[in-house]
């Protein structure tokens, strides 16, 4: 709670506090004379500012619907002209905002995103009055970029809650027409430093968990549609760093819980299904098969991709290692133990085998989480914990490809290795 | 710093406008000079959520010879020389490394090929319409195509590598004039 949340509620609770006399009134006028007018603007002000953008969201959206109803009865110029008109009057808008409007943010919010709009429909509708075939990424970047300098300009949150949904969608389309789309992660970077300076202001909390939401759910699609031309030799090493990286980073730098949220559970859970499906039998033969090596050399900028990604997910396990901080590491430990499995190849560790260390792997990891939950009474992490194992028990059953022996002896450790999780967690407890 | 800003927000602004204005300037540059050509096509009525609903031209000449010297790859950017037939009807003639000296020529991009032929998207391959027009086209060209009696095309102007679409034409009537006349054929009879 923030102290203007903490202020707000005192200011509730003095009424009650004076009549059940455990203030008296002049008391509760000091305690008001000290902490200043209530602060009630705030609320509000958040409700106008959410008003206003999904008004101008809306508003814009329903301008592009309007022109792409196509109106036949209008003639080429008359097109053309009103292909400026929203644009003309975003700009305008803004013009007015940028000189008279500037502090208030409910007004920079809705003519940044009307205006983001305008450019799109704007756009779209020369397309539409000159016939121009569909080039859709093309389209999408250019909409995209037109619209980055108004997330600074004015400094407004919603373009960039579209502009990373915009770029990613750039990505996932310019994949399939080959284009250079590991330029992605240069276009992602663009409006970092803004949302970075939302979540070390420590304002506009609001704004910044939505943003990190966005980011940590499109950073994944497009790792994937961006190292497509090598993603059957790598998805396993790629995502595993990239879930290993959102978790420790998450986790080692002093965030905000509304912004390291959405990294940590998507890094966790990213974890732990990968780590899932690398335990069935066919998804882990057919990894060996399409060896780490044989991309290429065209897939330099995948490789170059990969090595950033596991660099910095080893350099935040070492520091989480160095910290005693073994539960965050252990989920960090997944990326570096696939990758070794493969580089070691079937020839020095049968399949088998692997596999075995990858349910002992989440065994364990399942196995930590508890006991952490258990320690400290949390129920949504012994929740998890309890998630995990359960997990791996309903991906043994259910995996028919391993044998009867192999699957009842896995069986019998999990079983164990609940009863042993248990005893230990009953022993802490009776000695505390 | 502010009249940094300032000065980013105009720069900005003009940039937004330089977009379209470029489209626009190059398609209408094209329009009043480029060479016109005809197309045969089978329009059908898919839907664009920007741009709205369009007939998406089937066009009977974006294929065009496999070249001998040249490696292509998926959605590769070529240059397509134009020839017209007997009947007066656009085709590829061939693809060239280079934009020719003489003669129009288009800027494609490739489909997919096979031994002998490239199959490719030409710069117009949609005519948009109303959103309730479009499905009228297509049923439109459907009927006449059945009876065999017309056929449907388009015109197009080509310059520089560039090409716009002018108009689509069922059986030799600009397509909503052609529209007009069933409407009325519809009444009186």
């Amino acid at each position: 709670m923030s102290k203007k949340d903490c202020i707000a509620w005192l200011y509730r609770e003095l009424p009650e506090l004076v009549r059940s006399r455990v203030l008296d009134e002049a008391a509760a006028d000091q305690l008001r004379n000290h902490y200043g007018p209530a602060p009630e603007q705030r609320r509000r002000s958040l409700g106008l500012v959410i008003c206003a953008a999904l008004g101008a969201l809306l508003v814009g959206l329903g301008v592009i619907l309007l022109l792409a109803h196509n109106w036949t009865d209008l003639s080429r110029p008359q097109r053309t002209l009103l292909s400026f008109a929203p644009l003309l009057l975003g700009q305008a808008l803004a013009g007015w905002v940028w000189f008279k409007r500037r502090s208030s943010l409910a007004w920079c919010e809705g003519t940044a995103t009307f205006l983001l709009l305008a450019v799109g429909a704007s756009i779209a509708l020369v397309g539409q009055t000159y016939h121009i075939s569909g080039d859709l990424p093309r389209f999408v970047l250019v909409w995209m970029l037109l619209g980055l300098p108004l997330i600074y300009l004015f400094g407004a949150a919603l373009p960039a809650l579209l502009y990373w949904p915009g770029v990613t969608w750039w990505c996932a389309i310019g994949a399939h027409d080959n284009l250079p789309v590991m330029f992605y992660w240069l276009l992602a970077a663009l409006p970092l430093p803004f949302w970075w300076g939302l979540v070390k202001k420590g304002r506009r909390k609001l704004a910044a968990g939505w943003l990190s939401w966005v980011l940590a759910l499109c950073l994944p699609v497009a790792l994937g549609c961006s190292s497509h031309a090598a993603l059957e030799h790598l998805w396993a090493p790629l995502y595993l760093s990239l879930f290993a990286v959102f978790f420790l980073l998450a986790g080692q730098w002093s965030l905000p819980s509304v912004v390291s949220r959405p990294f940590r559970l998507i890094g966790s859970w990213g974890t732990v299904g990968l780590m899932l499906l690398l335990t069935l039998k066919d998804v882990w033969r057919e990894l060996p098969r399409h060896y780490l090596f044989e991309a290429g050399r065209s897939a330099w900028p995948e490789y170059l991709l990969l090595a950033v990604l596991l660099l910095a997910a080893l350099g935040l396990l070492v520091r989480s290692l160095v910290s005693r901080r073994w539960l965050d590491s252990l989920f960090g430990l997944a990326a570096p133990l696939v990758i070794l499995q493969l580089l070691a190849g079937p020839q020095l560790l049968p399949s088998d085998l692997s596999l075995i260390i990858g349910n002992i792997y989440l065994l364990l990891l399942g196995g930590a989480v508890l006991r952490a939950g258990l320690h400290t009474g949390a129920l949504p992490r012994i929740n998890v914990g309890l998630g995990i194992i359960s997990a791996l028990i309903a991906v043994r059953f259910f995996d028919s490809q391993l044998s009867f022996t192999v699957r009842g002896l896995l069986f019998i450790i999990i079983g164990c290795a609940f009863l042993v999780v248990n005893l230990l967690v009953k022993r802490q407890e009776v000695r505390a | 710093m502010n009249r940094l800003f300032g000065l980013m927000l105009v720069l900005s602004f003009l940039a937004q406008l330089a977009v379209p204005a470029s489209m626009i300037l190059g398609r209408e540059t094209t329009l009043r000079d480029g060479q016109q050509f005809r197309f045969r096509t089978a329009p059908v009525d898919p839907y664009d959520p920007f741009r709205g609903r369009f007939v998406a031209l089937n066009l009977d000449a974006a294929s065009a010879p496999l070249p001998k010297d040249m490696k292509l790859k998926y959605r590769q950017k070529v240059l397509v020389r134009l020839a017209v037939d007997e009947a007066g009807f656009a085709y590829c003639r061939d693809i060239v490394s280079e934009a020719p000296q003489e003669g129009a020529y288009l800027t494609a991009r490739v489909q997919s090929w096979n031994k002998e032929t490239v199959r490719l998207q030409l710069p117009f391959d949609r005519y948009y319409a109303e959103e309730d027009l479009a499905p009228e086209i297509e049923r439109a060209y459907r009927a006449n195509s059945r009876r065999d009696k017309h056929e449907a095309y388009i015109t197009v102007r080509v310059r520089d590598g560039r090409g716009v679409l002018e108009e689509l034409y069922i059986a030799d009537l600009p397509v909503a004039e052609y529209l007009r006349q069933q409407a009325v054929a519809k009444q009186q009879g």
